[in-house]
């Protein structure tokens, strides 16, 4: 079971590391063994040469310390390779670094190597660049990010747009049996309700209250101009539609003023209705009285 | 607008009109100019931005350096300037009694436009070129001030030497007492319960006044034995005032009235709905009529006022104002054009904001409420002042 792909990819670097360290030096034995003499051959040329000059330049330096080791033309040509050109290593040369490994899989015959990466490894892969100690989690929860939950994903709102039609924005609502319409632009104040002031329109103080909450909450109750029809129902039912009605007016004017709409419930739809009346009872929920004998 | 019209053409007249309103007793709150063009209280579009709550003295001192203005009358001043008996409403009067003793009302455009009018057809000497000379009707919804604004006018033609017959309440000018026969004219009923007070009470008003003007008329009077001669003067009709007889007097006294030229005549009536329809009486003789059938043309006085479309008063003219109580279905069909109306309309938020600050000075209310319950109060009122005076009962 593959528990998680890029950890798993990064200690295997961290193991590699490790063992180039160890298993580098198995095909260069005879490298090795040759500096060794050159080691020792030195140590005893040096001894002799006991009044040393110091040199102006690299090449007569280079000559004299190599007087006397430097029998042979090849071994002079090659020193002198490795100290002016040097090389970077092909890729015959970096592959046969690796070929000695046998207990520990070669990475070319490793399944988990050669797995073509997918978009979740990428996802990982950035994720922990941008943070690098929140890999104590996936230990913790050993799932796929895709099938994770995401406490953080903010809900979205119904109202996304604003949607003014020459200066007129349109907010509808329902309640009960009654449906209402509101139509509101910049204004000075003035609130119809179907061409008729609150004051002609409802009687009693509640209603009016009722009507004027979105306007209160949004501390613009002399900004607009407001024309609502509403239609069926009785007096609470309209009053109580024609204020959701403005809510969603002033969403759609401006989304500013939703949060604290949100907040006050203005836009909360009542779907209650009147509950039906049922066969045998008189009426949705009363009962016959009940006769002995 | 009308005000920067006054303001522009008419100083003189402007500052006369304010100077006939003082009064010997009478206060005003502002001083100062009264009109000017700088105010922009009216741009209500632009206070979006939030106002400040608190307002201090400096605040209030510059709030109420505008053009409207209150007029405060004590009791007696009422009295002797209007009337004892005039009726006033239920609201206005819990309005003077809660509020201070003083009775105070803001003066408002209507007034001045009425006032505006006035002065101009006493400058032409009420020559009647056109039918928009003869009358005005201060017309509006329910609760706006229209019978504030007549008394406000009446106060100030009687400050300006006119003679005034106020009609406080056309229902109650129509509507009163039981009815008896009238023998010169069979047809025409006559109402001595309502006409004794009111004489007297216009006699005590304008007694003075009426001692100048001298009977122009030829007329007898059998049951008090008057005959009419240019000797005697109005105030000797109106002093032999007699109950049975004083619906007749009332009568010669009207049509005296048509034909005065010293004084400059002004009939205020409160009401003006209460003529165009039937009154609360049937006929007497005919024993099958029912109640509130019989029309104000058969009622002896009040048919005298009901024509303001050709009335015959020489120098003078009408101001009514319609009311609420009964249905104004009938003044379109009867005064169709509409430069005889003045509008009163609801209280802006400024008049609003003017009003709660008189009741804070006068001790009303104990706090000064916030700018946001201000406009809450506006709103829920939807400007109508008597009902803005019902909701800041509720909130003190």
């Amino acid at each position: 079971m593959i528990q998680s792909v890029h950890r798993l990819s990064l200690n295997y670097y961290k193991y590699n590391s490790l063992i180039s360290n160890l298993y580098s030096n198995i095909g260069k034995s005879n490298t090795i063994y040759n500096s060794q003499k050159l080691q020792q051959y030195r140590y005893f040329s040096s001894s002799s040469n006991a009044d040393s000059k110091p040199f102006e330049t690299s090449k007569e330096k280079f000559l004299n310390e190599n007087k006397e080791g430097l029998k042979y033309r090849d071994d002079y040509l090659e020193n002198f390779k490795k100290e002016t050109q040097k090389k970077a290593k092909t890729d015959t040369e970096y592959k046969n670094e690796y070929q000695v490994r046998s207990a520990i899989p070669v990475p070319e015959q490793d399944e988990v190597f050669h797995r073509p990466s997918s978009k979740e490894d990428l996802a990982n892969i950035e994720f922990e660049r941008s943070r690098p100690d929140s890999n104590i989690e996936e230990v913790i929860l050993p799932f796929n990010d895709s099938s994770r939950f995401k406490p953080y994903s903010p809900l979205r709102s119904k109202i996304t747009s604003t949607r003014v039609v020459n200066g007129v924005a349109l907010g509808y609502s329902k309640r009960k049996r009654s449906h209402a319409v509101a139509y509101i632009k910049e204004g000075s104040g003035e609130l119809l309700i179907n061409g008729r002031t609150i004051l002609d329109y409802f009687p009693s103080i509640t209603y009016k209250d009722n009507v004027l909450q979105p306007l209160v909450m949004t501390e613009t109750l002399v900004k607009w101009d407001i024309n609502v029809k509403v239609s069926g129902g009785g007096l609470k039912g309209q009053s109580e539609a024609s204020a959701r009605a403005i809510a969603i007016g002033l969403c759609n004017y401006d989304l500013g003023y939703f949060p604290a709409l949100k907040i006050t419930g203005l836009l909360k739809s009542d779907s209650r209705k009147v509950e039906r009346k049922k066969p045998g009872q008189l009426k949705a929920r009363k009962k016959f009285p009940l006769v002995k004998r | 607008m009308f005000l920067n019209r006054l303001f522009k053409n008419n100083i003189s007249i402007q500052n006369g009109l304010m100077k006939s309103f003082q009064y010997s007793n009478s206060r005003y709150i502002t001083n100062g100019y009264l009109y000017s063009n700088n105010h922009k209280h009216r741009n209500f579009s632009t206070s979006t931005t939030p106002e400040q709550t608190t307002t201090t003295t400096e605040q209030r001192k510059k709030e109420l350096n505008i053009p409207y203005q209150f007029l405060t009358l004590t009791k007696e001043q009422w009295d002797s300037s209007l009337g004892k008996n005039t009726v006033i409403s239920k609201s206005l009067a819990d309005q003077f009694t809660l509020v201070n003793k003083d009775r105070t009302t803001l003066l408002r455009k209507p007034t001045f436009e009425c006032i505006d009018w006035l002065q101009s057809q006493k400058e032409r000497s009420f020559v009647k070129e056109s039918p928009l000379d003869y009358f005005r009707i201060l017309d509006g919804s329910k609760g706006t001030g229209k019978s504030v604004a007549l008394s406000q006018v009446v106060f100030w033609a009687t400050q300006q030497n006119w003679l005034v017959l106020y009609i406080s309440s056309a229902n109650h000018f129509i509507n009163n007492g039981s009815l008896t026969k009238f023998e010169q004219q069979p047809l025409l009923f006559q109402q001595n319960d309502m006409a004794y007070p009111f004489l007297n009470d216009f006699l005590s008003l304008n007694q003075d006044k009426l001692k100048e003007i001298s009977l122009k008329t030829k007329f007898k009077i059998k049951g008090i034995k008057f005959e009419s001669s240019p000797e005697f003067t109005l105030y000797d009709l109106l002093s032999k005032n007699h109950f049975d007889s004083s619906s007749e007097i009332f009568y010669h006294f009207k049509r005296e009235l048509n034909a005065v030229t010293e004084f400059p005549v002004l009939v205020a009536i409160d009401g003006y709905n209460y003529f165009l329809r039937a009154s609360d009486y049937g006929d007497m003789f005919d024993p099958s009529s029912q109640f509130r059938t019989l029309p104000v043309d058969r009622l002896l006085i009040p048919s005298q006022f009901k024509d303001i479309k050709n009335h015959s008063l020489t120098n003078g003219v009408v101001v009514a104002c319609t009311s609420d109580e009964v249905q104004k279905e009938m003044i379109p069909y009867e005064i169709p054009e509409k430069g005889h109306f003045i509008s009163v309309e609801r209280f802006s938020l400024y008049e609003c904001r003017l009003f709660i600050s008189y009741l804070l000075e006068s001790g009303f209310l104990t706090k000064s409420p916030p700018q946001e319950s201000i406009q809450y109060l506006w709103q829920m009122a939807s400007g109508n002042p008597r009902e803005l005076w019902k909701l800041l009962r509720i909130y003190n």
